[in-house]
């Protein structure tokens, strides 16, 4: 799978991929019974002209488009009213999220309980019987897009549960809308995809179709992200929003991970990016959980550097072998960009040297976690070196 | 001033007023062609032959697009109207999800074959005379375009002398002159 190739894939989601992906949108909705589509847009998707886009890809189908912009990344509770009442008096008939976070959560809510009776309260879990009338979903994630988008659960409010329900019913990933803005936008994204698709790709609870889209994933990302780093392209920056867009695909489970969880509170402490944060809990909880396929980890990651090559046949030699080159990257991002990576990483009080030191001490030996741990219990704390003892494992 | 609060607003739907009149322009003329070409030219003749009398196919652009429909009469009369085709017949449509891919294909950019790979249309009909339906569109198409716009069109650009090619071509323009369709 490539970035150029357009295609439709139903998995239940119908996914709609390629140039003309929101041209699309129109058939798709009305093939669904919709008249009249309901777009949120959120603040950053506004401000990059996307309902001037999406309007634009509508040209011609005969749909008037319901539209509610400039939606915050946090909207006040009486703003969560506010879109709740216009969804109801606008009569629209589908719901398309244009957006991640709470547009994306919005656009399911309201899709699938927001045409009911009474007033849901979005911040309280909700029991399956709820969800009594549901309109079309459709979900364009933008540039910046976690995965979570095109999944099944709600990021902002309960993001460790699941609902079938909230799986859209389309997904349209077109380049006028993920193509990242910025260079540096391309390689957070990267790297926290390649991060979380990993992790999905040696839970125990993964699935066969999202297996395939975890391995083109990685390889997409793993073969595209230090060529981006070091010599940035537009090309380069279409074929990582492909895997980006792969890895989003794979997100099944991936929220229920250990290594998301605990990446999750490290980056809610506000320190440090999401993307680093999976990127340093990926490889402890591996080191420390036996819930993952090592061996299936050791097997993908062979892709970052052949383990062949590499002669190693048992399968522990395997993982540190895979991780090392895993890590190296992630060193050589930190070298050839982004000054913010250092700079933030620095101001979780975790230095440079700090990495080198993981990544060698995972290659001499595995199983002290000793380094780690003080490692991450310094980000955890903020400060803290002492902290180590503490417990990095949700 | 730029708004920067969530307000509710409603967008009729754009037009494309460029696009939607190169891709009627594009069907009148491959409709007028087709429907030229099948007195003459010995293949399409023979695909036409293929397809039952009183029938016709479509290729047209959803939901209010512009559309082309041939139709084929008794004795082999093939006969082009941009209008719906007569009451009863049965009816073959190529039907282009929006205008822009119908635009991708008519303009050349994307040929039918990859197109069809990558959904922009659907055929809703018997398939084995949708088959019939590509081929010739494919001719027309060899006959009417300067070779290096037709190998864009098609798949697989056939083996013609450049001769023969000219003169099917003449003949095609000058039958153009004279074709009549219903409605026309």
């Amino acid at each position: 799978m490539k970035a150029g190739n357009d295609f439709a894939f139903t998995c239940p989601a119908k996914v709609l991929c390629g140039r003309l992906a929101l041209d699309h949108l129109p058939v798709e909705l009305v093939e669904r019974g919709a008249k009249k589509p309901l777009f949120l847009f959120d603040l950053t998707a506004t401000k990059h002209s996307l309902p001037r886009i999406v309007h634009k890809a509508l040209a011609n189908s005969g749909l008037v488009m319901g539209v509610i912009d400039y939606i915050p990344e946090r909207p006040e509770p009486d703003q969560l009213r506010d879109l709740r009442e216009w969804f109801l008096k606008s009569r629209c008939d589908a719901v398309i999220g244009v957006g991640r976070g709470w547009v994306a959560d919005m656009a399911k809510c309201l899709a699938r309980f927001g045409d009911g009776n009474e007033a849901r309260d979005f911040n309280k879990a909700l029991p399956p019987e709820v969800f009594e009338q549901t309109l079309p979903l459709g979900i364009v994630p933008p540039a910046d897009a976690t995965g979570f988008e095109a999944s099944s659960h709600l990021e902002t409010v309960f993001p460790e549960s699941r609902f079938i329900q909230f799986m859209p019913d389309l997904v349209v990933i077109d380049p006028r809308t993920t193509i990242p803005r910025t260079h540096s936008d391309a390689i957070d994204a990267a790297v926290s995809a390649l991060a979380s698709t990993v992790e999905q790709a040696v839970l125990p609870q993964g699935n066969p179709f999202i297996g395939i889209y975890a391995q083109a994933a990685i390889h997409e990302l793993a073969s595209q992200l230090a060529v981006t780093a070091e010599s940035p392209s537009r090309i380069a920056a279409v074929e990582l929003a492909a895997g980006i867009a792969y890895a989003g695909l794979s997100l099944g489970d991936t929220v229920c991970g250990p290594a998301s969880r605990l990446a999750q509170r490290l980056a809610e402490s506000g320190t440090i990016s999401a993307a680093n944060a999976v990127m340093l809990a990926l490889p402890v909880m591996l080191q420390s959980m036996p819930v993952y396929r090592k061996e299936r980890l050791a097997r993908l990651l062979g892709l970052l550097a052949p383990l062949e090559r590499l002669g190693a046949t048992d399968a522990a030699d395997n993982i540190r072998a895979a991780i090392g080159p895993l890590l190296d990257l992630f060193n050589r991002l930190m070298n050839a960009a982004p000054e913010r990576y250092v700079s933030k990483l620095e101001a979780a009080g975790l230095a440079k040297t700090d990495l080198d030191a993981y990544a060698k001490h995972l290659a001499d030996d595995g199983t002290d976690k000793g380094l780690v741990r003080r490692a991450l219990s310094r980000i955890w704390s903020g400060t803290s070196a002492d902290n180590h003892d503490r417990e990095v494992i949700p | 001033m730029v708004a920067s609060a969530p307000h509710y607003r409603e967008l009729a739907p754009a037009g494309r007023p460029f696009q939607k009149a190169a891709v009627g322009f594009v069907l009148w003329f491959l409709g007028r062609a087709v429907a030229a070409a099948a007195t003459f030219d010995p293949a399409v003749q023979a695909d036409f032959d293929q397809l039952p009398d009183w029938f016709a196919f479509t290729l047209e652009v959803i939901p209010n697009g512009p559309a082309m429909v041939i139709e084929k009469q008794d004795r082999g009369r093939v006969r082009y109207t941009s209008r719906n085709p007569a009451d009863g017949l049965p009816v073959l449509r190529f039907q282009f999800k929006h205008l822009a891919g119908a635009f991708q294909v008519l303009t050349f950019r994307e040929s039918s074959a990859v197109a069809n790979a990558s959904s922009r249309f659907v055929v809703d009909g018997d398939p084995a005379y949708g088959c019939v339906v590509i081929r010739i569109l494919d001719r027309v198409q060899v006959l009417l375009l300067p070779a290096p716009i037709a190998r864009l069109a098609v798949k697989r650009y056939p083996k013609i002398p450049v001769f023969e090619t000219w003169k099917a071509r003449l003949k095609l323009y000058i039958g153009m002159l004279w074709t009549q369709g219903r409605g026309q």
